[in-house]
């Protein structure tokens, strides 16, 4: 695939070639660009979006950008860690199930409150897939796949609904950037996907629309705190129409 | 174990100590703190281990509705309520005060994690505070300061 990149301003032309090495891109400034690569926050890339932009890619320039870093989604050689199903479980009943399963995740090489980040991870995702799901068919369910493998962990969640789309995605991200608060509505406060991120390392959005969404969140196996901290997120959406 | 919110009420002349144990969520029953009416009411966060978006939005709807009067006073905070008084808008009421916060510190002699009670105070310019260990070496803050301390400028 080829994408249509936005990069930042102070990136000149003789650096573009050595950081895109390897990279199959057409530099554009138009608003049909697939992809941001921001130099300074996501929080600030994503603000920039706008309703109709072809945005979907948002990628931290580093020393070099390659296909990899935009098309590396899975990890390899996963070994599942537990699979959970959910239909109606109450807020308390999913955080408690959660949480009892993380606890027994290994962390030996790991800081202590990471436990907590995969916790809040897996727990927003659920609870977004929930609300998506109670508007289709009844007897759906959701369903929460924990993997990891050497460098990294996986959190993957799954609804049969489909009705997620780059739009809302960006649109519930840009809100809560910009105010910085929740949200009044029905169900849910507006912050999951914004917390979410912000404990991603990388966050996928796979939606198949009217059949399914499939969200993962990569998270590396990072020792110290203050690593974790200095993260940069990448986000990704593909949408299938 | 449940992890669901408990909430303990001591009542003292001139203030009321409510100390919160578990994860604030949207199933969270703060009704045991409605109709506090002490001139100051301490939160006592230390226990909270968890909370999610919509028992943000909970913490910052209940604030709202305690009598405007009433000077809260946010004592012991850990690591996950400092960084949801970093990030959102409302977390920390208006005129509200910091007593204490918990900040994250990496001793390298022995790889172990410390988490230190602070107050606003011992943070001087955006710095963290020097922490020695037991040894007296120096430990290293481990966050990043500019973020980690970021909640203190609005205070």
């Amino acid at each position: 695939m080829s994408y249509k990149v936005i990069i930042p301003d102070s990136l000149d032309q003789s650096e573009l070639q050595s950081t895109f090495k390897n990279f199959d891109f057409t530099y554009t400034w138009d608003n049909d660009a697939h992809c941001v690569i921001y130099a300074d926050t996501i929080e600030k890339a994503i603000i920039k979006w706008s309703e109709g932009d072809e945005l979907k890619h948002f990628v931290p320039l580093k020393n070099k950008i390659s296909k990899d870093q935009l098309e590396f989604h899975e990890i390899a050689n996963a070994q599942e860690i537990f699979k959970v199903m959910f239909k109606d479980e109450t807020v308390s009943e999913v955080i408690n199930l959660i949480d009892q399963k993380i606890k027994k995740i290994s962390l030996v090489n790991q800081f202590n409150e990471l436990s907590r980040y995969l916790q809040t991870i897996a727990v927003e995702l659920v609870q977004n897939a929930l609300i998506e799901q109670r508007k289709g068919v009844k007897d759906n369910f959701v369903e929460l796949i924990f993997k990891s493998n050497d460098k990294y962990f996986e959190i993957e969640v799954k609804d049969r609904i489909g009705s997620l789309t780059s739009s809302s995605v960006l649109s519930s991200l840009k809100r809560a950037f910009v105010e910085k608060t929740y949200e009044e509505k029905n169900e849910g406060a507006g912050l999951g996907l914004f917390m979410i991120l912000g404990a991603s390392d990388k966050l996928i959005f796979e939606i198949d629309s009217g059949k399914g969404t499939k969200v993962k969140s990569i998270i590396n196996k990072y020792k110290r705190l203050k690593e974790y901290k200095r993260k940069q997120s990448s986000l990704h959406i593909y949408e299938e129409l | 174990m449940s992890n669901q919110l408990q909430i303990k009420i001591e009542k003292e002349d001139n203030k009321d100590i409510v100390s919160f144990t578990g994860s604030i969520d949207e199933d969270s029953d703060f009704g045991p703190m409605v109709g506090l009416t002490k001139a100051e009411v301490i939160l006592d966060l230390e226990l909270v281990n968890f909370i999610n978006s919509c028992g943000i939005r909970e913490w910052i709807k209940y604030q709202e509705q305690l009598d405007p009067k009433i000077k809260l006073i946010y004592r012991k905070c850990p690591q996950v309520i400092v960084e949801q008084m970093n990030i959102v808008k409302g977390f920390v009421k208006k005129g509200g005060v910091i007593e204490s916060f918990y900040a994250p510190y990496y001793d390298e002699s022995t790889d172990t994690e410390v988490k230190k009670l602070i107050a606003p105070s011992d943070v001087k310019d955006n710095k963290a505070p020097v922490i020695k260990n037991a040894d007296g070496n120096e430990m290293e803050f481990d966050d990043i300061e500019a973020q980690y301390f970021n909640f203190l400028k609005n205070i």
